[in-house]
């Protein structure tokens, strides 16, 4: 856009001639400390809990501790301006971002402003949103019944995800959470070719909390590449921005997502992560000198995050007749909050707490992961309460027993370690177990279609493997892919299509197909 | 200052009680003025450090303040002792300013500031106040600052809310206005 400066000036003139300066009236309060980020301020009688406090130079606070005779507030900015003494004003206004199609793509902070470069967002006043909603009422809500497809065969088939459910990513550092986050989200391409306009398309929003810039260079160079950019917003609160905008950041990304779903759309909010969230709260609430409880955490940390994520719902089709803040019902938030663990202990107070808000979680392993196993999900302990419901009736049959075959290879390696001699069906379980573990391997930004999902769980559960060395697995899985989408079109539109119930009919045809393949690949 | 200084809770707990009981004994007159007494000797440079010096002895810093303020009413005497015995002495200054605003509360007074780049003319004083006392209901009495930053114009500051009429205050909300122009 070029600005011309003859233009500039008359608007300004314009501006200049019809200011009606008048007195103003202001609620003000007085600077009585400031440090570490947080600030005590006295007077501001009638200040309300989250109401945005103006300090000198435009430095912005939060209200969180209404005390007697002082307020405790965040600075929400630099606090080297902020003296003792200062004049502060009270804004009657509680934290709100903008929302809407204008965000898609970019990338913002905690506050909504944008950081990409890319200039001003296209949101108006009306388009903003205080961060802090209710979450959908019960009568409001519909149970989980679409899936949401991560195009990761091991979550697709064992752990499904259906739209408004609250799924755990839980693991150790450099476990692959984040790359997961990024295939789910690169796979929401598929639900409207990517275009966010097309309202079958999934949105979504990356919550960054806490991780280096770098990463989050990379995740929207990934995301950019992979044509995921265009309908994700990302909310960045780097490690070096304060605790504050650290843990308002998931609230301030929910809001914008929260508008998508109540105009009737399907959201899936990814928030990596809400550990390095409770870390920044747990730091402002010990400067404003809450009680700590346990692990030091304040008493509300478990509200922190429920409150946060109860946010996510499946919105049921009448939902705007029930109340009037939805413009149109059956849209849905999905999120996937992301805990870290410390040497795999799921034990810690925030990850029991999230595991216990969340409808399931997906434990992924370091040693899994170090033995080349990757997406490392360890799929014993990982599970998805909902989901089922909302799985692909085609996929829900094929995986159906992939979980106990996996559970049974599991357990007999480890019997196989100590004996040679083994009985014709142990064997048998133990070989299929591990040409298994080998299809379930998938590359990182490479999430799949439903129907090539299916085609390979099938040439896993159905033996055709069997013959296969591990080591082959992969290259025949690839070469199945291309052969059925090339030869077998039909069968494989059939597949993606959700609604393709799993007859002896169907079974039959990808069986035979996939027969047909395996006997050219090993010849 | 935005409002009366801030006290601590300690300090609203002695003055709270002093009040009550020179309201039981009816005395709420003479407790006034004794305030006003006490209030007038530390105001005096140096007294309110030495007052709260703990290398003095404390029943000595009372007796000094009791020969200070001769005739001292029950209350007044009564809460001197007790903050003398708790050794809450060095909260004096506080304990004064909490009770004085508790008597604005009962009187129904409010006070506050104006600020002006050049004094104001008593006249013009008196009818800011009487246009503050009509507004609110109460008894206003507004210290006045001089405020050479305002430019012109004045500012009221009144329990915790500020009525901004200066040149600076207008300009500044042209520059809010001109900073969201949308020039695109």
């Amino acid at each position: 856009m070029e600005l011309k400066p003859s233009e500039v000036t008359s608007v300004l003139k314009k501006e200049i001639m019809d200011f009606q300066g008048s007195a103003s009236s202001e609620k003000v309060g007085q600077v009585l400390a400031v440090g570490d980020g947080v600030a005590r301020v006295y007077g501001l009688d009638d200040c309300m809990m989250s109401e945005l406090i103006e300090f000198r130079g435009g430095v912005m606070g939060m209200a969180l501790n209404l005390e007697e005779d002082n307020v405790g507030c965040v600075l929400l900015g630099d606090a080297a301006s902020v003296r003792e003494g200062d004049t502060v004003k009270s804004t009657g206004r509680v934290i709100s971002v903008p929302t809407g199609d204008g965000l898609l793509g970019r990338v913002v902070d905690s506050l909504g402003k944008p950081m990409d470069g890319k200039g001003a967002l296209a949101a108006s006043d009306e388009d903003l949103r205080p961060i802090e909603q209710p979450a959908p009422s019960v009568v409001e809500r519909a149970p989980v019944c679409e899936p949401l497809m991560t195009g990761i065969k091991a979550i697709d088939a064992m752990i499904p995800i259906g739209r408004g459910q609250r799924e755990l990513i839980i693991g150790d550092r450099q476990t692959g959470k984040t790359a997961l986050l990024i295939d789910a989200i690169i796979n929401q391409q598929r639900t409207g070719g990517g275009d966010p306009n097309n309202p079958e398309q999934v949105l979504c929003v990356y919550v960054a909390i806490g991780q280096k810039q770098s990463t989050v260079v990379e995740v929207q160079q990934k995301l950019d590449e992979n044509g995921a950019l265009p309908y994700t917003i990302i909310v960045n609160a780097a490690a070096s921005e304060e605790a504050s905008m650290q843990f308002l950041a998931p609230y301030a990304g929910t809001a914008m997502a929260e508008r998508f779903r109540d105009e009737g759309r399907h959201v899936l909010v990814v928030y990596d992560d809400l550990t390095k969230q409770a870390y920044a709260y747990r730091q402002v609430m010990l400067l404003l000198r809450r009680p700590p409880g346990r692990e030091a955490y304040p008493g509300d940390v478990f509200n922190l995050h429920s409150r946060l994520l109860e946010r996510s719902a499946k919105l049921a089709d009448n939902a705007h007749e029930l109340n009037p803040a939805y413009s149109k019902g059956g849209g849905s938030l999905t999120s996937l909050p992301v805990v870290e663990t410390q040497e795999g202990d799921v034990s810690a107070y925030i990850p029991t707490n999230v595991i216990s808000i969340t409808d399931g979680q997906i434990f992924l392993e370091g040693d899994l992961f170090y033995a080349g196993v990757r997406p490392a999900v360890n799929v014993g302990i990982s599970v998805s309460r909902v989901g089922g419901a909302a799985q692909t009736p085609a996929m829900k049959k094929v995986a159906g027993g992939l979980r106990i075959n996996l559970a049974q290879f599991r357990e007999l390696e480890a019997f196989s370690q100590f004996g040679s001699d083994l009985d014709a069906a142990t064997q048998q379980t133990l070989n299929r177990g591990a040409r298994l573990v080998e299809i379930l391997k998938q590359g990182q930004y490479s999430p799949l279609p439903n129907a090539e999902q299916i085609v390979s769980i099938f040439a896993g559960t159905s033996g055709i493997l069997d013959e296969l060395e591990p080591d082959q697995v992969k290259e025949f899985e690839s070469g199945l892919h291309e052969h059925m989408r090339s030869n077998h079109g039909d069968l494989m539109e059939k597949l993606d299509n959700w609604e393709t119930k799993w007859d002896e009919g169907l079974e039959s045809s990808v069986q035979a197909a996939c027969e047909t393949y395996r006997e050219g690949f090993s010849a | 200052m935005v409002g009366p200084a801030p006290t601590s809770p300690a300090a609203r707990r002695y003055a709270k009680a002093a009040f009550l009981a020179a309201e039981e004994n009816g005395s709420l007159v003479a407790f006034e003025g004794d305030l006003g007494a006490m209030n007038a000797v530390m105001e005096v440079e140096g007294m309110a450090p030495a007052l709260a010096d703990p290398r003095v002895d404390a029943k000595k810093r009372a007796e000094f303040l009791k020969r200070a303020c001769p005739d001292l009413g029950d209350a007044a005497r009564g809460l001197l002792e007790v903050l003398t015995l708790k050794r809450r002495l060095e909260i004096l200054g506080q304990v004064l300013a909490a009770s004085t605003s508790l008597m604005d509360v009962h009187h129904g007074r409010l006070k506050g500031t104006v600020e002006t780049v050049a004094p104001l003319a008593a006249d013009e004083l008196h009818s800011l106040e009487a246009m503050f006392s009509n507004q609110t209901g109460k008894e206003v009495s507004l210290e006045q600052e001089t405020n050479p930053s305002l430019l012109g114009g004045v500012r009221v500051t009144l329990a915790g809310t500020r009525w901004d009429a200066s040149a600076r205050g207008r300009l500044e909300s042209l520059r809010n206005k001109l900073e969201t122009v949308d020039i695109g």
